[in-house]
């Protein structure tokens, strides 16, 4: 083995951490190589001298500071488990103020409209909410043309067009023959209708405007043919 | 293997610890604190500083006792949270440069250790090792001072054993690249007088 590699062996060597494979090579080469020798030696004084170093302690009253901190870190643990606040909290008016006003304006409508006098307000808004209504036990005025209509059970779209067609139909040739003269004298109530001596277009919203005509129809209506349900 | 049954006796006392016991973590602080002083106070170099550290790796290994992995040696747990405080302490340092009055009389105080180098040899050594670069100061005071296996050194900081083994070494020979001349200067002038060693 030359001495540069011996060399690079030789601190694992004098602290014993050498591979047996390895030591006999290197201790046959130091019994030769006396530079290598005073290497070793110098490994050696330093490996004796690691065991000497002075070793480093700390102060008398490290544990009395450290537990100090430690019992800072306890205080600081049980504040946060129990969710208390670091500080009282600070209400600022700029943050209260909005806060105060809605909260009274609040109760000032509560006030308004449970009143003595507004309380049948109340009353209507409870009534219609409260399970106690028992309304649906009797007949009640249909109020929502429209939604009875839908109710029918042979309604279909098909049979209302063609029913509005054939109205419309009839009311042009009524307006056409000057029909429109005895229906105004002996109900009264084509006045504004009468105006109109143009025949009308068809519109979906028509109708909307022209009860009457339905009214004075109404024996040819589908559904006065069906259980005379007049509107 | 004393190691195992040091190792039941730190993993007992974390139990406690765990548990609240305060007794114990004051046991596993007389158990530790001089072994962490003895590798933070070589890598910081300040006493002051060094003694700090420790205190904040014991309150780190307080505040976070319920994240200790019984897997793990107590010892390589608490030595890394020390050498990473020490390391963010280094690091601090060189961006504020201090300078120590008692530093700056080195001169003669070093020319007199030298006249005495037998006796004085681990004052000497002592100074060699405060000159090395940090990664392999950490890795010799480990290993060759605080005489903590290969393994454990590699685990505490997290490099494989390979690395370690070249670290210790490298920072070995870089000790008697230092110590040598002073060494043989010392034994030439030893001989070259005719008065004994011990006078000097």
């Amino acid at each position: 083995m030359r001495c540069r590699k011996v060399r690079f062996y030789l601190s694992a060597y004098c602290n014993g951490e050498l591979s047996s494979r390895l030591k006999p090579a290197v201790s046959e080469h130091l019994s030769t190589c006396s530079a290598c020798r005073r290497e070793e030696a110098v490994y050696r004084s330093m490996s004796q001298a690691n065991g000497k170093l002075s070793t480093l302690t700390v102060s008398d009253n490290f544990n009395g500071k450290l537990l100090n901190r430690i019992a800072q870190e306890r205080f600081a643990e049980t504040r946060t488990k129990a969710f208390l606040p670091k500080r009282a909290p600070v209400i600022l008016w700029r943050q209260a103020i909005p806060a105060f006003v809605t909260t009274s304006l609040m109760i000032l409508l509560a006030i308004i409209a449970f009143s003595p006098k507004n309380i049948h307000l109340a009353d209507d808004i409870f009534a219609r909410r409260s399970a106690l209504n028992d309304s649906y036990l009797t007949v009640q005025p249909v109020d929502n043309v429209r939604r009875t209509a839908n109710l029918d059970k042979d309604w279909s779209l098909g049979s209302r067009l063609a029913w509005a067609e054939r109205m419309n139909r009839l009311s042009n040739a009524i307006v056409q023959q000057g029909a429109w003269r005895d229906i105004d004298r002996s109900y009264g109530l084509m006045t504004a209708s009468a105006q109109a001596p143009t025949p009308v277009p068809y519109v979906l919203g028509y109708y909307k405007v022209r009860p009457v005509v339905r009214t004075y129809m109404s024996l040819e209506s589908p559904s006065a043919k069906e259980g005379g349900r007049a509107y | 293997m004393s190691k195992e049954p040091e190792k039941d006796i730190d993993y007992s006392l974390m139990r406690a610890v765990q548990n609240g016991d305060m007794v114990a973590f004051n046991e596993l602080v007389d158990r530790y604190k001089d072994r962490l002083m003895n590798v933070i106070g070589r890598m910081l170099l300040s006493r002051d500083d060094a003694e700090d550290v420790v205190q904040e790796t014991f309150v780190r290994v307080y505040q976070h006792r319920q994240s200790f992995n019984f897997q793990h040696c107590f010892s390589t747990w608490i030595y890394t949270i020390g050498l990473n405080l020490a390391r963010n302490e280094l690091r601090k340092r060189k961006k504020f440069k201090f300078y120590d009055i008692t530093e700056m009389k080195g001169n003669e105080a070093e020319f007199a250790v030298e006249m005495k180098l037998p006796n004085r040899l681990p004052q000497v050594l002592n100074a060699a090792i405060k000159g090395l670069p940090e990664k392999y100061r950490t890795a010799f005071i480990l290993r060759d001072i605080q005489e903590q296996p290969y393994e454990e050194v590699a685990k505490i900081l997290s490099i494989p054993l390979g690395t370690v083994k070249s670290r210790v070494n490298r920072a070995r020979m870089m000790l008697r690249d230092k110590l040598q001349p002073k060494m043989e200067s010392y034994n030439a002038l030893s001989k070259s007088t005719l008065l004994p060693v011990s006078l000097l």
